[in-house]
């Protein structure tokens, strides 16, 4: 019989979207607005596909290698040592953008909920959370994910749904930006990618599938959807605040928020309700880094002491997390890591993929 | 480890306890519902609190300009739950009106915190009230406190008041209820009634930052002490006030701007006989062109109306009504219409957004022509707009004839 | 990949060791001899100074001494004196047969079925306390053990725990016997089975494991062998003893399995594909694996159209949902982010507040800890000083609080909806549960205001979400998700529309009802009709 804990390919890309929308779903509309105007909606959609590459190549590797996680593969393509070196790299690279995601997300709740309170709280708490979760079992980060995705989706929407009685066409014509040039308008797309591209967790998890075949097809869509909601949020975002107020605007998906009207004024704010959904959405994006690290970090060391791994991993992202000194300097540092992470998010798989394909090199299948 | 994890929870709770840092109960917060600016005048105020500068450091442009803010500030306990509380008295004693001087929006309310043991609190400000003459001097920077403050909604109210901005905040309805909550509520329902377009805060910003377009601000007066009238919009040429609207301009302003809810009526006269109209359902559609190189705009409003009243006139039939639409059609474009543009246009205030509609639709044009707002108004002053109204009577009442 | 149904493989396996009584160790070799007053004394040397130790001479067909001994509290006096020793008096010893004594006794004289000889001491103590009655007779080297077990129990009841509007009315009691026929009632059907196990060293309890042989997974079924089996202890006063050895997670504060005092529910979930435990001496009956929308549901729910059913279903959840948030999120609300309710409602809530004080935080605190006090000392109170208390309770934390301006008025209205709304809940265990939790929300609430609400939600969904139940997710049908299942979740679609049983529990039958095998069925009658 089955065991009824191997992960579904619905879970799969259920997994993928809600760790796509993360932190950034509330500040990318400016970083994007800010290089390209009104070709926003465009841009993102370019940036979206350039994403797809990293998500196809890491399920088509998952298909070739289906008894295997990353780790796993990693050895067999690259040979042990040099295999388990990238390894190393790629879980540094995570804890490092959980650091500097959790900044982040203590910033925003800084920023616009507690002024008062240190910033070390929200830190401490969202790290706290992540590593308190019981990693011993694949199913229960699938089912985590699996249930918070509605929380995330459904406040986003009913942000996003009112907003659209706000939007004003000529905010967003003409959809090719004043004065945009090819390289702008990638250049922006790739604030996307850089948002949507953290997806790389589904590799430790293709090999827990019932059927790791599965798995390309599942990917795409929720990549698909994933990044969707990332479009739209632009789309909505601009057509709502045109490109000149937008970059006023720190975080204008919150300022959607702040605009929407509810009937019946039960929450005379509805933005509480977006930033509650949007801390669920931060910490199952900053458990999907986590998981990556201590399923990763064991399966390297060969242990399976998760808890103290998990613990292990707390001093060094409070470290990384509490090392910008202002608003400004959290930003470089998020747009500086996200686009390193670009070589080892997409770049790195791809790479992977051809050369398993050079070496005709395949997993263990049964 | 769980254990070890739930045991530091509580471990640390009641440590954190004792420094909640951002809590505030409510008696502790100084709720402002509304908030007033004035210019202040040199000669009644013998010296500005040094709160937050030094005399002398900050430059002449910000040394010489005096805010005047009045606060309004909700009183706790002064409105009772339920039904048989309150003390029958009227609103003039539910709120607390302050006011400070200062030479930028937070100078002026650090000054007042420093006179307060409450923590000044915008999350419930429901009202700012700006006197003309700061509007006519331009917006900018009284907004940008309110833009970055955490607290503040977009969806409060900005208005401009003719005469002193803080008479509006003293203006003391005879119902038990924060006098800032009803005039907000005044301006509420007047977007619900269809007399004033949803311009508050957010979107009043929004039209402010974008380019080719121009703001608009309710304009407001006290009646009596007891009440508010909404005497017309502002309209605004950048971040300045360039001009106003009458209440029967509104109308024509929703309709062009084809806001959907009819809210205004007008008299229509045919030869002895008076009718007057109220419009039900509004649209338009506002449509731009290139011809020739040079830019035009096209209005089409379609106004749905009810016949509300007709005095000295016998009997109304298909042909009179027929008679009375193409009356009121000349009526609005000429008297009402075409006038309001003209003035706009003189004035230089796009505030239909024909300037960002050419930009979007001729992104070209408004590159190699237009280039910079300054431009943009100089063309749109010599522009051509074009105007057709088309008013329908579908009902005249409970009357038959 | 770790098999199913079982625990994570952190638990060490307990060494068994079962002490045993000394006096039966020492009885194991002491054997019964042919003289009646050398065996008797051997039991009064023991149990003298019982009470109800109770001995009776006669004479066997009126010759031969014979003595019956017997504990009094456990055997039916009646059935002693009219069918044994009226019996072994009356009839006469005919003196052609070559048949021993005892074998003519058993095999002809007296009528009844449960008979055994015993030999030694040891032995002779087990059938005592066990409800038999000994008979000695001069002249032979054993005792006859006769099964005079009697026990009081009352009648069967409505459960006072799950009360219904409609439905069966009959409960479970104290009698494992009563109890497995109560079930065997509504389940005639050759695949029930009742396993019995004695658990318990000084208690001897009996257990019973029922299930439906061919829908059970059996993987399911040899986990809860597995586990009772390794339960070490002195006692079992109530089934709640063994649920807190087969549960998954001690540290929870969630309950795990589930129980019920009604026939119906148990047969309900037996036909799911689930283990049901019963216990002697308990009237509640062990249901597993259990998963958490179990505890908002009652067997009333099935009974009821599904469109009422479905809305009360989802008003349970949000009462349970309520019980657990409303009054954190109040106090968030009202100290740290009044902005999220409407202006004119904190003018109002703030006119409430004034005098009152302390803090929001310290005065919801104050009042979930008065209503916790009251509550439990209504519970414990006969019925008729406990509506003397609640009119005190109401009357002295209500009004004369709010007028005293110890509390504000609106404090009062959240508290009662959050405690009414966790007695909404049909299950006590999971409301309690929730209950208990909703103080850790509050103080989190009250110091990091919505980031502390949020946080303490997760990390109570993460824990909800980490727990099994013999393997089985305890939030199934939501996460993971599963259609079918839904369907009978927070809503109860017709019963008609549910035909296939919980995938979670991986039944051997995966189908509630087989259409083909009905249709064939039907149509084979249909033939011989014709």
């Amino acid at each position: 019989m089955k065991p009824n804990n191997a992960v579904t390919p619905v879970q799969l890309a259920v997994t993928i979207i809600s760790t796509i929308i993360g932190v950034s779903i509330l500040g990318i509309p400016n970083f994007v607005t800010e290089k390209v105007g009104t070709a926003a909606p465009l841009s993102s959609v370019l940036g979206v596909l350039m994403g797809g590459f990293g998500i196809l190549a890491i399920t088509l590797l998952g298909r070739r290698f289906p008894k295997q996680t990353l780790i796993g593969y990693n050895q067999e393509i690259l040979g042990k040592k040099i295999g388990n070196f990238f390894s190393i790299i790629v879980i540094l690279f995570f804890l490092t953008l959980m650091g500097v995601e959790t900044r982040h997300f203590a910033e925003v709740i800084v920023g616009s909920l507690l002024p008062n309170t240190p910033i070390s709280i929200a830190i401490f708490f969202m790290i706290f959370l992540c590593a308190s979760v019981s990693f011993l079992s694949v199913s229960t980060f699938v089912y985590i994910h699996f249930f918070y995705l509605p929380f995330i989706i459904i406040p986003l929407l009913i942000i996003l749904l009112p907003s659209i009685q706000n939007v004003t066409y000529y905010h967003l014509l003409p959809i090719t930006g004043h004065d945009v040039s090819i390289r702008m308008l990638f250049s922006g797309g790739m604030n996307v990618t850089q948002a949507v591209s953290n997806f790389m967790v589904i590799a430790m998890l293709i090999p827990f599938m019932k059927n790791p075949q599965k798995c390309v097809k599942s990917g795409l869509w929720g990549y698909a959807i994933g990044s969707l909601f990332f479009i739209i949020t632009i789309t909505i975002a601009l057509a709502v605040f045109g490109a000149e107020e937008m970059k006023h605007l720190l975080w204008p998906t919150l300022g959607l928020g702040k605009m929407v009207r509810i009937p019946g004024d039960v929450l005379s704010r509805v933005d509480a309700i977006l930033l509650i959904a949007w801390i669920f959405a931060v910490f199952t994006t900053l458990f999907s880094y986590y998981f990556l690290y201590v399923r990763g970090v064991a399966e390297l060391m060969r242990s399976s002491r998760y808890r103290l791994i998990a613990f292990l991993g707390f001093p060094f992202v409070f470290m990384v997390a509490s090392l910008p000194q202002d608003i400004y300097e959290v930003y470089y540092y998020v747009l500086e890591v996200t686009l390193v992470g670009l070589i080892i998010t997409i770049i790195y798989p791809v790479l992977l993929f051809i050369l398993s394909i050079i070496r005709r090199q395949r997993g263990i299948t049964e | 480890m769980k254990k070890l994890g739930m045991l530091t929870i509580f471990l640390i709770s009641p440590l954190f306890l004792s420094a909640c840092w951002d809590s505030y109960e409510l008696e502790e917060r100084a709720n402002i519902l509304g908030l007033a600016v004035d210019l202040g005048d040199m000669n009644e105020i013998d010296e500005i609190p040094k709160v937050t500068h030094i005399e002398g450091e900050t430059p002449a442009s910000v040394e010489d300009t005096i805010y005047k803010v009045t606060a309004q500030i909700a009183v706790p306990g002064k409105i009772k739950l339920g039904p048989e509380g309150g003390t029958g008295e009227g609103s003039e004693k539910t709120a607390w009106v302050l006011e400070t001087y200062g030479h930028t929006m937070k100078d002026a309310l650090a000054n007042m915190q420093q006179q307060l043991a409450e923590k000044l609190y915008l999350g419930h400000l429901q009202i700012i009230v700006v006197s003309e003459d700061i509007a006519k001097q331009g917006i900018i920077d009284i907004s940008d406190y309110l833009r970055r403050d955490i607290e503040v909604r977009r969806t409060a109210w900005m208005i401009i008041s003719e005469g002193d901005a803080h008479s509006i905040l003293k203006v003391a309805p005879p119902i038990e209820t924060v006098p800032a909550l009803y005039l907000a509520e005044t301006l509420n329902n007047a977007v619900r009634f269809g007399k004033l377009p949803e311009e508050y805060l957010g979107k009043f910003w929004i039209n402010l930052s974008d380019i080719g377009v121009d703001a608009i601000l309710p304009i407001v007066k006290p009646i009596n002490n007891d009440r508010i009238f909404v005497s017309g919009l502002s309209y605004f040429k950048e971040e300045k006030m360039a001009g106003t609207m009458l209440p029967l301009e509104i109308g024509a302003y929703l309709a062009m701007i084809g806001e959907a809810k009819g809210g205004y009526s007008f008299m229509v006269s045919l030869d002895d006989a008076v009718y007057i109209l109220n419009s039900q359902k509004r649209s338009s559609v506002i449509q731009v062109d290139l011809q020739n190189g040079t830019p035009t705009a096209a209005i089409d409003i379609h106004i749905d109306s009810e016949l509300d009243e007709e005095i000295n006139d016998g009997r109304l039939d298909e042909k009179k009504i027929k008679e009375i639409e193409k009356e009121a059609n000349a009526f609005l474009e000429k008297d009402v219409l075409l006038n309001l543009i003209k003035r706009l246009q003189d004035d230089q205030s796009d505030i239909l957004g024909i300037g960002a509609r050419i930009r979007a639709e001729y992104s070209d044009y408004w590159k190699r022509e237009v280039k910079t707002t300054e431009q943009w108004k100089k063309i749109y002053k010599e522009m051509n707009i074009k105007v057709n109204i088309h008013t329908q009577i579908r009902r005249t009442g409970m009357e038959w004839d | 990949m770790s098999p199913i149904f079982k625990k994570s493989p952190t638990n060490k396996e307990g060494e068994r060791f079962v002490p045993n009584s000394s006096i039966i160790q020492k009885a194991q070799t002491v054997y019964f001899t042919p003289n009646i007053k050398y065996n008797f004394e051997l039991f009064t040397s023991i149990l003298q100074k019982d009470a109800d130790f109770l001995s009776k001479k006669f004479k066997v067909f009126g010759e031969t001494p014979a003595v019956l001994i017997c504990l009094k509290s456990l055997v039916d006096m009646e059935k002693i004196e009219r069918d044994i020793i009226k019996q072994l008096q009356n009839k006469k010893h005919p003196d052609n047969s070559h048949t021993p004594i005892t074998t003519y006794i058993m095999e002809d004289v007296l009528y009844y079925t449960a008979v055994e000889t015993v030999k030694n001491l040891a032995a002779g103590i087990e059938s005592l306390l066990a409800g038999k009655a000994l008979v000695f007779i001069e002249g032979i080297e054993q005792a006859m053990a006769l099964d005079v077990y009697t026990q009081e129990k009352r009648s069967i009841e409505q459960s006072e725990t799950e009360r219904v509007v409609r439905g069966p009315r009959d409960g479970f009691i104290e009698s494992l016997q009563t109890n497995v026929a109560l079930l065997r009632y509504r389940l005639p059907v050759p695949e029930f089975r009742v396993e019995q196990r004695e658990v318990g060293t000084r208690t001897k309890t009996k257990i019973a494991i029922c299930y439906l042989d061919d829908i059970v997974n059996p993987e399911l079924l040899e986990e809860v062998r597995s586990r009772i089996d390794k339960i070490v202890i002195d006692r079992i006063l109530d089934a709640g003893y063994i649920e807190h050895y087969i549960q998954d997670d001690v540290t929870s504060p969630f309950p795990q399995v589930q129980n019920s005092e009604r026939p119906d529910r148990v047969v309900g979930n037996l036909l799911e594909g689930r283990v049901s435990i019963l216990v002697d001496g308990s009237p509640f009956a062990l249901i597993v694996p259990a998963i958490f929308v179990q505890f908002y549901q009652t067997s009333e729910d099935y009974n009821e159209r599904w469109i009422i059913t479905s809305a009360i279903r989802i008003i349970r959840l949000a009462a349970l949902v309520f019980s657990l948030t409303f009054s954190s999120f109040y106090v968030t609300v009202l100290s740290f982010h009044p902005e999220l309710i409407p202006a004119t409602f904190v003018v109002a809530a703030s006119s409430g507040r004034q005098g009152v004080p302390f803090p929001v935080v310290i005065e919801v605190l104050i009042m979930e800890i008065a209503m916790e006090i009251l509550r439990e000392a209504t519970v414990r109170m006969p019925q008729q000083v406990g509506g003397a208390l609640s009119i005190v309770g109401v009357l002295v934390v209500g009004q004369a609080a709010v007028q005293a301006g110890f509390v504000s008025p609106i404090t009062v209205v959240i508290m009662a909806l959050s405690t009414i709304g966790s007695f909404a809940t049909p299950s006590y265990n999971v409301a309690t549960a929730f209950r208990v939790l909703r103080f850790i929300l509050i103080i989190l609430a009250g110091t990091f205001g919505l980031l502390g609400l949020a946080v303490g939600i997760m990390l109570v969904l993460n824990h909800m979400l980490s727990l099994r139940s013999f393997g089985v997710p305890y939030m199934a049908p939501f996460s993971p998700g599963n259609y079918q299942e839904l369907k009978d979740s927070f809503m109860r679609f017709p019963i008609q529309w549910t035909k296939e049983r919980p995938k979670h529990l991986q039944p051997q039958d995966k189908k509630r009802v087989d259409n083909r095998k009905y249709n064939k069925r039907s149509g084979g009658e249909g033939n011989n009709e014709t």
